[in-house]
């Protein structure tokens, strides 16, 4: 499986427990929740349940994805936290740019603000001031 | 004696070590929110307040205060946020016969009122200029008297809560309701002070311990490791200050805190850049960031804190202050570490480093706690400390790696990426660090994630056929080794 890790990629075929990274046969050990490669230990602290996704090992942080294309894999855009949307500063249909502020949610205290991960156009715009939204939710999606 | 601790999480665990010291008894309390946290364990007795916001539990003057008279409290200790520096609620302490662990009303009047502390502090310092302002014509008038670009800030608190940056009438408009929203969710307030900004200074504040008839220093601490004006580093001493500008900054924070005639523990911040320092706040309180002066001083500020409100007074002079080696402080959150968006939920596990040597953890968080989404994100404080600060800087870096915290992001990664900067290492940096920060991360680590992430795939799919997570492990480990040659017998 072709995989790209903070920009690199990485062709990996696992066979029992022997691994094939990019044509080099490298030999691993499997734990819970964590692995060692050539006698280091990498621990897996988190991963996020998205594509691409952030991975923490080791005390560090690692974009991922099962694509090299990362900006083509994001459709749309999910609520990172439970809260309420206080200002949405885009409209359905607007063109925006990839780091655009386009939601400002309230959570913890703290206003977060959301940007645009990607360069598009706003497709669907799910959401409205003053809503509250769970963890996950979709709040709009892009073409 | 009994002391009440009104607050939550890690500064409760901490306040209350400092009582065993001294034969008080603690007690504390907490919200609904929080009924399953484990810094109530460390509590003798704790009652529920009830309420799950804030503004509902810990913010409620007469939920606390009715605690206390419950619990059979003698003294109140506010901890730092929520009620920490709020006059009123040490005056009704007064009133209710309770010590209030902080400064005398009189001297909270003038420390909370931004502006009276300033006018205050300007007769021995520089200060920036500011003025209150309850509605947006009025932050406007003060933002042209005094010239962009200005900050708007909670003028009822700290924390960096409700802070904007404004170079124009046009930004005001635009930031002035978030500002008083995001103030009134913090300190229940939605007065705002409208202040001269200046651009990437450096912040760095100092400790003070006052009682009645004395004021000590405790050294100063650098905390320009800032986002969204939030500390996430401080260290002491500062690599920004030449022996003789400490001294100034030191006598500078002494002289201003005698103008306020200062008692307890207190902090002085000001904002540095281009070898001038202009004072911004008195912080009434203890900080967040206090361990790195326990760390290099050897001094327990809670203990002197407790002492101080009790009447017993300072135990300590100037001259017993020496200070020794270099300590860092990180703040590690629960937040998402590049876009730093807070994340409530389970903790899966929390293993921090050993508390060996120079290794201090502040902290209150266990396995499979549940982060609410009422409070603030901060989770642990990492301290370390070293001989030199290149000591405390290499401690650090080990310390971090080797903390394990699953189920939730933190701010780890971010850590490891500023100890690893260039900025950070030369002692080089002021408050934009965080916005030209770059992640720091390891080749033979993309090649573990790239391994590793295709575990949790299979774990998803094998829990959603009904196993549990730890069967889904035991049988994603063996899964990927099916095509194994069956000679392998290292494998369990």
């Amino acid at each position: 499986m072709r995989i790209n890790v903070n920009g690199n990629d990485y062709n990996i075929t696992i066979i029992g427990r022997k691994v094939r990274a990019n044509g080099k046969e490298i030999a691993v050990v499997l734990g819970e929740n964590e692995i060692t490669i050539d006698g280091k230990k990498f621990y897996l602290d988190y991963m996020e349940d998205e594509e691409p996704s952030l991975m923490i090992v080791n005390g560090m942080a690692y974009i991922v994805s099962k694509s090299s294309d990362i900006a083509g894999s994001m459709k749309q855009i999910k609520a990172p936290i439970s809260g309420r949307i206080i200002e949405v500063l885009v409209k359905d249909g607007e063109d925006i740019k990839k780091g655009q502020l386009i939601f400002v949610l309230e959570a913890m205290k703290m206003q977060n603000h959301i940007n645009s991960p990607i360069t598009a156009k706003i497709s669907d715009l799910k959401v409205q001031i003053g809503q509250s939204v769970k963890t996950g939710e979709v709040l709009a999606t892009f073409v | 004696m009994k002391l009440l601790i009104a607050n939550r999480g890690e500064i409760v665990r901490r306040i209350v070590k400092s009582c065993s010291k001294l034969n008080i008894i603690p007690c504390g309390v907490y919200s609904e929110a929080d009924k399953d946290s484990l810094y109530i364990k460390f509590c003798n007795d704790a009652l529920n307040i009830g309420g799950f916001a804030a503004s509902d539990s810990y913010l409620r003057m007469d939920k606390i205060v009715n605690a206390a008279k419950h619990l059979g409290c003698d003294l109140v200790h506010p901890g730092y946020g929520f009620l920490a520096e709020n006059a009123e609620f040490s005056e009704l302490c007064k009133k209710e016969g309770l010590i209030f662990v902080g400064p005398s009303p009189g001297v909270l009047n003038i420390s909370a009122d931004k502006l009276r502390a300033k006018k205050v502090a300007s007769r021995v310092a520089t200060v920036l200029e500011g003025k209150e302002a309850s509605n947006e014509e009025e932050a406007l008038k003060v933002a042209n008297d005094i010239g962009y670009p200005v900050m708007l800030k909670a003028a009822k608190g700290g924390g960096g809560r409700g802070l904007r940056i404004a170079n124009s009438a046009n930004d005001i408009s635009k930031v002035f309701d978030s500002s008083k929203n995001e103030s009134m969710i913090s300190f229940g307030s939605d007065l705002l002070f409208i202040e001269k900004y200046l651009e990437h200074p450096r912040h760095i504040e100092v400790q003070i311990l006052g009682d009645n008839s004395t004021i000590i220093h405790l050294g100063e601490r650098e905390c320009s490791v800032q986002r969204r004006h939030q500390k996430l580093i401080e260290e002491t001493p500062s690599p920004a200050l030449t022996k003789n500008m400490r001294e100034r900054i030191t006598d500078t924070a002494l002289a201003i805190m005698k103008e306020m005639k200062y008692d307890n523990a207190g902090t002085v911040e000001f904002l540095f850049k281009d070898g001038s320092f202009y004072f911004m706040e008195v912080n009434s309180r203890i900080q967040v960031e206090h361990p790195i002066t326990e760390e290099v001083t050897g001094i327990d500020i809670v203990e002197q804190q407790l002492n101080i409100a009790a009447g017993a007074g300072l135990t300590i002079k100037q001259d017993d202050v020496k200070s020794k080696g270099h300590a860092i402080e990180c703040r590690i959150n629960a937040e998402h570490p590049l876009s730093f968006i807070p994340f409530a939920g389970k903790v899966k596990s929390f293993i921090p480093p050993p508390e060996e040597m120079g290794v201090r953890i502040d902290s209150a968080l266990s396995s499979g706690y549940e982060i609410p989404s009422f409070y603030d994100s901060l989770i642990a404080k990492l301290i370390c400390y070293g001989e030199s600060r290149i000591h405390a800087i290499e401690r650090m870096r080990r310390s971090l790696s080797m903390f394990r915290i699953s189920g939730i992001p933190s701010t780890i990664p971010f850590h490891v990426s500023a100890l690893n900067d260039i900025r950070f290492i030369e002692g080089n940096y002021n408050t934009s660090f965080v916005d030209e920060l770059k992640p720091y991360s390891s080749k033979d680590g993309e090649l573990a994630s790239a391994i590793l992430c295709q575990l949790p795939r299979k774990i998803k799919f094998l829990e959603n056929k009904g196993y549990s997570n730890e069967e889904a492990w035991m049988k994603s480990r063996f899964s990927l080794s099916n095509f194994d040659n069956l000679t392998n017998s290292r494998w369990n």
